[in-house]
């Protein structure tokens, strides 16, 4: 019992964030607010508590650089025996979906004013997807991932069916719903086959990632059963971050749930999904399975190559930015396939890059949206004469996320891709530079779009002052660490220590 | 004191974009003067980098480094040798005349002022990086912000059998450009990797002795992904039609710098590839005559005035790529020099012609007749970026092609024939040219035209004074860069001899 209420008080955060999430939808549910600022500013100070309290309780810069230099003065926390695992890894994703979280929210005050019914539920459900986001970047053990990724999925299911308009938003959620329960329940499945596998082999504590390891060194040859399981691992997590052939969901859901929701699925729900499968891989990497090197690496270049090219058909703005980042995630798995401590680096400073661009393109966007109610992409001509920031904004993300400098897109993508070379990986690499050129191409036709047609109607479209702050802090995010990424590269290395040194 | 110039260099620029950025729109001439003044401090700036090297030549004195991204070990270091340094003065003069030259412009002025000025960081970072990450992340900023550059200031043409959109060139020029450095991505990854010292640092690349296969396989990849931004053929069609889509002061620094980038980048990857090199330079040599000929060719047939300065360029930036092949002394400084003079001429070319259209509205050369009666002087400026273009003796063009011909003779004189026939066709179509447009009969509807304004005069003239300067007293210049030049032949030749 002393164990269960010590451990306690390293759930502060998950517990803090869980009551503020039942708070804001008791709030929304019997109470009559009428003022759209209410909600969200309450959900905001209590993540910005949070995010506080991990930054200077957990002090999770100091274990970083002591980590980065030696290993075993690391403070790895294991609790409730070892279900979680609180390293610097869990500590730096965990800010980070808490920051994710306040942003999405600060962007959604107009939209939901507008386009949501809802408002508790909606403000409320992303704040405990933010907890079953922090579980899954915590957990050391299949199931307890399994439950993070649940908690984060049945908010994600309501949240994308809250819009006020049943005809967009049905047709998606029910696909939404459909897909991620089937996967999930592949997921289950595959988790028992890889605990069947495990139990035969008297590993102890079969579930954790630690044994899949242990299981995956001493075994040259995976028995199917065993294959089949992982595959299914895979399948769910791969659903997830939408790779190819599990991302089919994604252009649908993006443009039928509400906006916002849509930006939230594409930077934090991928972000969880790729600490997860981080954490996942690492360990079953540890035994050298050239194979799975080659089914990552096809996966890569499948999701790559497809996400692009599809892209460049696309007339809707809310599908491009799905096949993009589609895309996006087939540059993670050419880190995940390298498998190296500097791809794993890469990978993290990659997608957080990703996230802030992500923010910025979905900040201009749901401000475009709200003003315009215009969904094409041909609905941005001229988006530079009705409000030159907004096309501004929107440049700058869509540049980054292409990989020019000046932004963090650049060094991340070169990062991760010399990592890459460095394991004999070239040929891969050349396949996601020619990827990245053709995302060039799409990325230059929005562009032109803004800069150089004309507007359909002059009408000026204003910004109002939270829109503002939202965009420039991406817009700080997105320069300020492709100027001098080094001022993250502690928290990171450390992260990245922590979950690949084992 | 002296290890700040160089970062200060990039700073100028960019507290002037910054400026600009906070200065609120329709405050035309607000941002002309602080442009105008940004870029009179970085061309000070700018020179006296040159003079200073060139008095002291010490190539360490401006030295600056400091660690950028740790886990790559890339360093933010600064630097320059008698090559770099003459190209930071080019660039100098180029941005101060673009700007001034720029200033006709009524449109979206502050929008284009910031991507001007970031175009210039870019190539100003490229020439003083001796590193070669920061080479590349400066040399990819610098290709962004053509493309809006191009297709929002830049002019659709109607030709008689093809028409021309300026999205089109925009889009041209970035694709090719993206896609050719694609394969330096390429090159610079793996030599990273290959050399193994964990540094970007040129000078630990050299010292790294990479193994000959290595730099035999990846060599070509530096080769045609810089050579194509220098115009090489047969990849250089993206460069003509990328001008003629340009705004003015936009051609000046594509012709004038940008395609210095892919010569500059050839140059340095001769020093830390030397078996590469000189495994490689025969197609170098070979495809720089082909550009030096079929340029000139080109330029002959046509009738667009900057499709034929355009061509030009492509056939000037030949000899550069022929001076480079030769890999000895007096070739190389020859192609450096004829970095500098081509881009002081050409910027000075692109000028007039933007002069010139701005007043017929015209740049077919059929049409254009009899205008040095009108505009004497803006024809006197013409006549003479001509000559150099020649390589008239006392300007700055011949100094430069005489040492690459006479570099080229040494290696191979069969290519060096090829290249003076090149040289006297650019003598038939330059003087074609001229006598087209400013002499023969005045039409009656050119008659009133007025002539060069003030804002038009300053930077030509400036542009003027650097060519019969460099043509007057080649001497300075090429004292300045000899020793550097020296210094990476030897290093070049010193590998033959070690192995």
């Amino acid at each position: 019992m002393e164990n269960i209420t010590n451990n306690l008080s390293y759930l502060i955060p998950e517990i803090i964030i869980t009551i503020l999430g039942f708070i804001i939808i008791g709030i929304g549910i019997f109470t009559r607010i009428r003022n759209k600022f209410v909600l969200p500013f309450v959900s905001i100070s209590g993540l910005i508590f949070t995010a506080i309290y991990i930054t200077f309780f957990f002090n999770f810069s100091n274990v970083h650089i002591l980590s980065t230099t030696d290993h075993n003065q690391m403070n790895d926390l294991f609790i409730y025996g070892g279900l979680l695992k609180l390293d610097s890894f869990s500590l730096l994703f965990k800010f980070i979906f808490i920051i994710l979280g306040i942003f999405i929210i600060l962007m959604s005050i107009d939209y939901v004013d507008k386009y949501v019914n809802h408002e508790g539920e909606f403000y409320g459900l992303i704040i405990l997807s933010i907890a079953g986001m922090m579980i899954m970047s915590a957990a050391n053990e299949l199931l307890t991932a399994y439950i993070g990724l649940e908690l984060l999925s049945f908010s994600l299911y309501i949240l994308v069916s809250l819009g006020n308009d049943p005809e967009k938003t049905n047709e998606s959620s029910i696909k939404y719903i459909l897909l991620g329960g089937f996967t999930s329940a592949l997921v289950l499945y595959g988790i028992s086959q890889i605990y069947t596998e495990l139990v035969k082999n008297d590993i102890v504590n079969p579930t954790f990632f630690s044994s899949i390891g242990i299981y995956a060194t001493q075994y040259e040859n995976f028995p199917p059963l065993f294959i089949f399981g992982l595959f299914l691992l895979i399948t769910g997590l791969g659903f997830k971050i939408a790779a190819v052939p599990f991302h089919t969901w994604a252009p649908d859901i993006y443009e039928g749930a509400p906006l916002p929701i849509a930006g939230y699925l594409a930077t934090a729900s991928k972000l969880a999904g790729i600490a997860l499968i981080l954490r996942i891989f690492a360990e079953i990497f540890e035994g050298s399975h050239s194979s799975l090197v080659i089914i990552v690496a096809i996966l890569a270049i499948l999701t790559m190559s497809l996400g692009n090219i599809t892209a460049i058909a696309q007339t809707k703005y809310r599908r491009l930015i799905a096949y993009s980042g589609i895309s996006h995630m087939g540059y993670i798995l050419v880190g995940l396939a390298t498998n190296t401590i500097d791809s794993y680096t890469a990978v993290i400073l990659h997608s957080i890059g990703y996230a802030f661009s992500g923010l910025l393109i979905f900040g201009v966007l749901i401000s475009f949206y709200n003003r315009t109610n215009k969904e094409n992409i041909s609905d941005l001509s001229g988006l530079y004469k009705t409000n030159s920031f907004l096309a501004l904004c929107l440049t700058i993300a869509l540049l980054s996320t292409a990989g020019l400098p000046f932004f963090v897109g650049f060094i991340s993508k070169f990062y991760l891709f010399l990592a890459a070379v460095e394991q004999d990986l070239l040929w891969l690499v050349i396949i996601a530079l020619i990827n990245s050129l053709i995302s060039l191409y799409y990325y230059l036709m929005v562009i032109k779009e803004m800069y150089v047609n004309e507007p359909d109607d002059i009408q000026v479209i204003s910004t109002n002052n939270i829109e503002k702050l939202v965009l420039i802090t991406s817009l700080i995010g997105v320069i300020g660490l492709g100027i001098y990424p080094e001022i993250i590269m502690d928290a990171i290395n450390s992260a990245s220590v922590s979950v690949f040194i084992r | 004191m002296d290890s700040w110039i160089l970062p200060l260099i990039l700073i100028v620029p960019v507290l002037t974009l910054l400026a600009i950025l906070f200065i609120p729109k329709n405050n035309d001439e607000i941002i002309k003067n602080i442009t105008i003044f940004g870029s009179a401090i970085s061309g000070i700036l700018s020179l006296y980098v040159f003079m200073a090297f060139a008095q002291t030549r010490d190539p360490n004195q401006f030295d600056f480094s400091m660690v950028w991204f740790s886990n790559l070990s890339i360093r933010l270091d600064f630097g320059v040798d008698g090559i770099s340094a003459l190209m930071v003065l080019l660039v100098g003069i180029v941005y101060l005349t673009g700007t001034l030259i720029s200033c006709k412009i009524t449109e979206r002025i502050k929008e284009f002022f910031i991507l001007y000025i970031l175009l210039i960081i870019g190539v100003y970072g490229v020439f003083i990086s001796q590193d070669l990450f920061f080479f590349f992340f400066f040399y990819e900023l610098a290709v962004v912000p053509m493309y809006l550059l191009i297709a929002v200031w830049g002019s659709s043409s109607d030709f008689k059998t093809f028409a021309r959109t300026k999205e089109y060139g925009a889009l041209k020029l970035m694709l090719v450009l993206v896609a050719s450095s694609v394969l330096i991505w390429i090159g610079i990854l793996s030599t990273f990797i290959v050399a193994n010292q964990n540094s970007f640092l040129f000078k630990d690349l050299i010292d790294a002795n990479i193994g000959n296969d290595f730099q035999i396989f990846i060599f070509p990849f530096f080769l045609i992904g810089f050579g194509v931004l220098a115009g090489l053929w047969p990849f250089h069609t993206w460069s003509p039609d990328g001008h003629v889509a340009a705004p003015t002061s936009v051609s000046m620094v594509h012709a004038g710098i940008l395609m210095k980038l892919g010569a500059y980048g050839i140059l340095r990857s001769i020093e830390f590839l030397p078996a590469g090199a000189q495994e490689w330079m025969w197609l170098l040599l070979i495809l720089g005559t082909i550009n030096v000929v079929y340029g000139a060719l080109s330029a002959m047939a046509q009738s667009d005035l900057k499709y034929v300065i355009g061509y030009s360029s492509v056939s000037h930036m030949g000899y550069v790529l022929m001076g480079l092949a030769t890999l000895n002394v007096i070739g190389t400084a020859g192609s450096v020099l004829q970095m500098f003079s081509h881009g002081i001429m050409t910027a000075l070319f692109f000028a007039l012609v933007g002069v010139i259209y701005e007043r017929t509205h015209s740049r077919d050369i059929e049409t254009l007749d009899g205008l040095i009666k009108p505009m004497g002087i803006a024809g006197t400026l013409f006549v003479i970026a001509g000559l150099t273009s020649l390589g008239l003796p006392g300007l700055s063009g011949f100094v430069a092609e005489l040492f690459i011909f006479i570099g080229v003779f040494q290696t191979n004189p069969f290519m060096a024939i090829l290249g003076v026939i090149g040289a006297a066709i650019t003598a038939i179509y330059i003087l074609r040219l001229i006598a087209r447009i400013f002499f023969g009969t005045v039409s009656e509807k050119w008659a009133n035209l007025p002539d060069i304004s003030r804002f038009e005069l300053i930077p030509s003239v400036i542009l003027v004074f650097f060519i019969i300067f460099m043509g007057v007293l080649p001497i300075y210049f090429i004292d300045a860069v000899d020793e550097s030049v020296k210094q990476l032949i030897n290093s070049y030749l010193s590998n033959f001899v070690a192995g």
